[in-house]
């Protein structure tokens, strides 16, 4: 049966407010566009600028113009293969750069990846040793000429290191699938 | 982000500006001749940056330490 | 490993590259053929010269030989005096002062040495150039009697021979010039110009980043040339290799043969055949008196004037061909064919281009793919024509008084044949749908084929209209006499076997005599 409200004074409640539709995940602005960085890219190391990575850049740009001045003028082996290798690299190294940006910013962080630091003295001592050969060449104290028929040693101290490091991470407890970064 | 340090290759490109500016100059001025002397001392530039890089490696090290 | 880092390493590479480089462009350091480090290129600064002078007799009744070995610093024998060798050294050393300069160049000594009949010069750089950084020249100026036998190895220096028998020389970094000898003339060269001329015997010689120009060569001549241009002028024989330079040829009193890459090739006067092969350059040829092989990637073919039959095939570029004596073959693959008064007739193929025909006899196969025949006979049909084009269409000028059987279908145009001489002629199909006009011309005679996807045309044309001229023949080589009479320049002889042309248009000229009074 009808009811029928006894106290005239009494208001029905008005109706229930609809229910809101389920709560739509928040509108996140990421920082890159790994599309856009790609598409830059088509002109190498303008990717890589829109990325931020300015010291990347150059190196894709002066790759790609360098092997196309060497293969011009007469050493078409091996830099003819080289130019369309950096081209496609210098691409999916924009798109991957800005994809990692904004995976980054959605975890947080804003630190580029750039800024890694180096944690093994062997980077700046292969540097000074370097500058010494060269230096001590120029000075007459030195033949690189018949030193550089060495050169093989170099695989060696470089192959006998990723072993030497990897062992070490292994026996900190660390994986030791991957080569230590230099 | 702030840590004790430098950058390597800020000091090693500013350094070798200068000494660049410096012998141009005196090479201008008849003192020198500029390209034997850059030819033959060129290569400070690696040793002077791996150095740098050594020790900013050792700052960073002593200062995680401490 | 930062990005940031490895740009600034290849900064500081790329800048130590550029230093390198540039001290290199102005010294490098290289193992010379004195078998030490030195330095090259121009020294600079200031430098004193001294002389020193040596002679040696030679034996009698032998041929006499010369073997020279310098570095940095020319080289230059002139004839001399029979029976003696004189040798002129001077020392350029480059220290600040005269003083200093001179006791330096005591220290070079000439070394004039040998057995016989044989001479060797040279000097003690070998011994001095270790541990010194001071730069030093040796000019050698050798007199030699006329029928030596001439030996040069040299480097960073010019190198300079005449009236002698035989000239071997290896050099490079600065320029070559070698003439007026008697025999067989071997050279390798590189970083230089060349320049041979007045060689009794054969020539060899192989020619590295530098122009070469050699004229007057008797015997045959062997020539291999890079990055740089070569022009040849009167000689016998020739085989030349030639990559990335530009070739011209005049007046060959033999067979020519080139093989080029990257090399633009011109030729004319040729007495024998010429087979020329190229890429990336195109193949132009005049009056040849044998027969033409002429093939061409990325680059066209013209010929004129061609007494023998002639092949020619190219790539990327069209045939042209005018007045050939002799059967014609023409493959080109995307470019077309233009040929004027051929005098047998052609078998010729294009694709993605045009053929034309003017002016010819004899009999003609032609298949087109992607263009159109024209066909304009010389003369009335009297011999076999063949034409297949697919995708364009077929047009052949029928003079008046000729005789053939006609058989000619368009497939999707239309056959248009009439002209008075077609009798009994039948038709089939219809405009656009395989039409097809066979009958006789002139009662008939040779068979004449025509196919085309577009419009068969038949026209006729007056006999005669067509103008001609024959094929002219190359002038031969002229001779020089041979160089013990050590004249000043030899003097070469009227061109033989130039015979005016009985029409209007002149012959092309015989080679130039150098020393033809003006006005003649």
């Amino acid at each position: 049966m009808s009811s029928q409200p006894l106290d005239p004074h009494y208001t029905a409640p008005a109706a229930p407010p609809p229910a809101l539709p389920p709560a739509a995940a928040p509108f996140v602005r990421l920082p890159k566009s790994p599309g856009l960085a790609a598409f830059l890219s088509l002109f190498p190391g303008l990717g890589q600028v829109y990325n931020g990575r300015i010291a990347r850049a150059f190196v894709f740009f002066f790759a790609w113009v360098g092997s196309i001045y060497l293969t011009a003028s007469g050493h078409e082996f091996p830099f003819a293969f080289v130019i369309p290798f950096v081209y496609l690299f210098n691409i999916i190294d924009a798109w991957k750069g800005a994809t990692a940006i904004n995976a980054r910013y959605l975890g947080g962080r804003t630190e580029p990846e750039d800024d890694v630091e180096v944690e093994s003295p062997v980077w700046g001592g292969s540097l000074a040793l370097l500058g010494v050969l060269i230096l001590f060449n120029n000075l007459g104290w030195l033949d690189l000429d018949r030193l550089a028929r060495w050169w093989p040693l170099l695989l060696i101290a470089v192959g006998a290191y990723f072993v030497y490091a990897s062992v070490q991470k292994k026996k900190a407890g660390e994986g030791a699938d991957e080569p230590p970064r230099l | 982000m702030s840590r004790p340090g430098f950058s390597p290759e800020g000091v090693t490109l500013g350094a070798c500006l200068v000494a660049l500016g410096v012998l141009w100059t005196l090479a201008n001025l008849g003192r020198l001749e500029l390209l034997p002397v850059v030819r033959t001392w060129w290569p400070l530039s690696f040793v002077l940056w791996g150095v740098l890089e050594l020790a900013d490696l050792w700052v960073r090290r002593s200062s995680g330490r401490s | 490993m930062s990005g940031r880092k490895i740009g600034f390493l290849l900064l500081l590479l790329g800048f130590g590259a550029v230093v390198e480089t540039a001290w290199f462009a102005r010294g490098d350091l290289r193992i010379g053929p004195e078998g030490c480090r030195v330095i090259r290129g121009r020294f600079y600064g200031p430098s004193y010269a001294f002389e020193q002078t040596a002679e040696r007799a030679l034996a009698a009744g032998e041929a006499p030989r010369l073997e020279v070995r310098n570095a940095f610093g020319g080289v230059r024998v002139t004839p001399g005096a029979p029976g003696v060798v004189k040798v002129k050294l001077r020392k350029v050393v480059f220290l600040p002062t005269e003083e200093k300069a001179r006791t330096f160049a005591d220290r070079i000594e000439l070394r004039l040495s040998g057995d016989g009949a044989r001479v060797e010069v040279g000097t003690n750089r070998e011994d001095i150039g270790r541990g010194d950084d001071v730069g030093f020249e040796t000019h050698l100026e050798i007199e030699a009697p006329a029928d030596t036998a001439v030996e040069v190895r040299g480097e960073h220096g010019r190198v300079d021979v005449s009236g002698v028998a035989s000239a071997d020389v290896v050099s490079s970094f600065d320029g070559v010039a070698i003439e007026r000898v008697a025999g067989a003339v071997k050279l390798e060269a590189g970083h230089g110009e060349v320049r041979v001329s007045a060689v009794g015997g054969r020539l060899e010689l192989v020619s590295r980043h530098g122009d070469v120009e050699v004229s007057e060569v008797q015997g045959a001549s062997k020539l291999d040339v890079e990055h740089g241009d070569l022009s040849v002028r009167q000689t016998g024989g020739l085989d030349v290799g030639i990559q990335y330079g530009g070739l011209t040829v005049e007046s060959v009193a033999g067979d020519l043969a080139v093989r080029g890459g990257h090399a633009e090739l011109r030729a004319s006067d040729v007495t024998g055949r010429a087979e020329l092969d190229t890429s990336f350059g195109g193949i132009h040829l005049a009056r040849v008196g044998g027969e033409v092989r002429a093939t061409a990637q990325h680059g066209r073919v013209d010929a004129e004037d061609v007494a023998g039959n002639v092949f020619a095939e190219t790539t990327h570029a069209g045939v042209s061909l005018e007045r050939v004596d002799g059967e014609v073959q023409g493959i080109v693959e995307r470019g077309g064919i233009e040929a004027r008064s051929l005098s047998k007739g052609a078998k010729l193929r294009a694709t993605g281009g045009d053929v034309s025909l003017d002016g010819f006899t004899g009999p003609v196969e032609v298949e087109v793919d992607r263009g159109s025949a024209r066909l304009s006979p010389r003369a009335p049909v009297a011999s076999a024509i063949t034409v297949t084009v697919t995708n364009g269409e077929v047009r052949l000028d029928v003079p008046e008084g000729s005789r053939f059987d006609l058989d000619a279908e368009a497939k999707r145009g239309e056959t248009q044949a009439e002209f008075p001489g077609l009798a009994a002629s039948k038709t089939e199909g219809e405009p656009g749908r395989g039409h097809r006009v066979t009958g006789q011309v002139g009662g008939g005679g040779a068979a004449v084929r025509l196919r085309a996807d577009g419009d068969v045309v038949l026209e006729t044309k007056p006999a005669g209209s067509i103008a001609d001229r024959p094929v002219a023949k190359p002038a031969a080589v002229a001779s020089a006499p041979p160089a013990e009479a050590v004249p000043t320049k030899p003097v070469a002889a009227p061109a033989k076997d130039a015979r005016p042309a009985p029409e209007a248009p002149p012959v092309p000229e015989a080679p130039q005599v150098p020393e033809a009074p003006p006005g003649s």
